[in-house]
């Protein structure tokens, strides 16, 4: 007997997302899905924006790695509410490990919740953690050809961060190819270009994260 | 190796599914998978049978059906295309549009049942 299921296999950790998202709308907290290569400066960017933010006491992070908890102190250097999470031989933050996180979090008076997942740009695709903003960075020093590569990181992703635009002299990235090639599957994506080392462009990124609006549904 | 995961969670979501329909054996799975996912079929036969030994799906046969983009070139219009590309691969334009292709899904099981 053949029986039909069309049952989406991103479907598997719905009750781990809606636990994530009841705790979070309770708590007037939305949350931002950082996702990236390995080294592609999401721990700088978070650095970066610690200190254009009004309050640091509204934003709190949570840093996602295999091992160590070194994005996290370097995140808490900055007056930061941070919580480091292992993953281990996982590689990308698990919905469930999330919401236990989150459980035992003082999210009191947080407006925006920083998920720094772990580097990769294949396994943080596939999983939703029930963020309100996607955002995917891709350095200018990996290569102008990721999103090819990469494609469905790039499509599911509501901004696109160029990050280390200060190497761009040093460089042969094509910044057309990689936006054009993100376009081209995404139209609707933001893009952003940012130096965390010289500051350049951080200003307006932090401003458009901290306005980030609860995900219709 | 992301493959390990996507199998486990298709191998989840057919246990649910065979326990629901009484079935006592699975004996074929159909998945659709979009190009742009970037799974490789061997990487997830593989663990997909490794996985379901020892339960129902044991010994099923795991059809992947691969789901290609959609390309939409201004010349050209709208066809399917087995990967994703940058510009046009008919004719070389670059202002195309592609969508689709990034299914995931496990589409249909033939069960046997008791009696
Ligand atoms: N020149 C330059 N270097 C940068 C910039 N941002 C980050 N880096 C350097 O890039 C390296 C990696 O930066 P991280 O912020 O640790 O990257 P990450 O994405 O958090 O790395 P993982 O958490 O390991 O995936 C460090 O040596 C940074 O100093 C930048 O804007 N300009
Ligand atoms: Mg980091």
């Amino acid at each position: 007997m053949k029986v039909e299921l069309g049952k989406g296999v991103d479907e598997s950790f719905r009750r781990e997302r809606e636990a994530i998202r009841n705790l979070l709308r309770e708590k007037g907290v939305k949350m931002v899905n950082l996702v990236s290569s390995p080294g592609s400066g999401k721990t700088s960017l978070i650095e970066a924006m610690a200190s254009r933010v009004p309050d640091p006491s509204i934003v709190a992070v949570v840093e996602g790695d295999i091992e160590t908890d070194l994005d996290a102190k370097r995140v808490r250097e900055k007056g930061i509410r941070v919580v480091q999470i292992n993953t281990k031989s996982t590689c990308h933050i698990q919905p469930g490990r999330l919401f236990e996180t989150l459980g035992g979090m003082d999210l009191s008076g947080v407006r925006v919740l920083l998920v720094e997942n772990v580097g990769n740009l294949v396994c943080p695709a596939e999983v939703d953690l029930g963020e309100d903003l996607r955002v995917v960075l891709l350095s200018v020093t990996e290569g102008d050809e990721k999103p090819l590569k990469y494609p469905f990181i790039f499509k599911t992703s509501h901004l696109l961060v160029l990050t280390k635009v200060d190497l761009l002299p040093f460089v042969d990235f094509d910044e057309e190819r990689a936006v054009g090639a993100a376009r081209a599957l995404n139209p609707k994506i933001e893009v952003f270009r940012v130096s965390a080392k010289t500051g350049e462009g951080v200003g307006p990124l932090t401003e458009r994260i901290l306005s980030v609006n609860q995900r219709g549904d | 190796m992301h493959e390990y995961g996507i199998a486990s969670s298709i191998v989840e979501a057919l246990l649910e599914a065979a326990k629901e329909h009484g079935a006592v054996r699975v004996t074929g799975v159909e998945v659709r998978v979009g190009v742009l996912r970037g799974v490789v079929p061997e990487h997830l036969s593989f663990f997909y049978e490794h996985l379901a030994r020892g339960t129902v799906l044991e010994g099923s046969a795991l059809n992947i059906v691969e789901v290609p983009v959609d390309i939409t070139c201004p010349g050209c219009g709208t066809f399917p295309w087995g990967e994703f590309t940058l510009s046009c691969p008919r004719c070389g334009e670059s202002g195309i549009r592609v969508t689709g292709g990034d299914v995931l899904e496990v589409s249909s099981m033939e069960v046997e049942t008791e009696g």
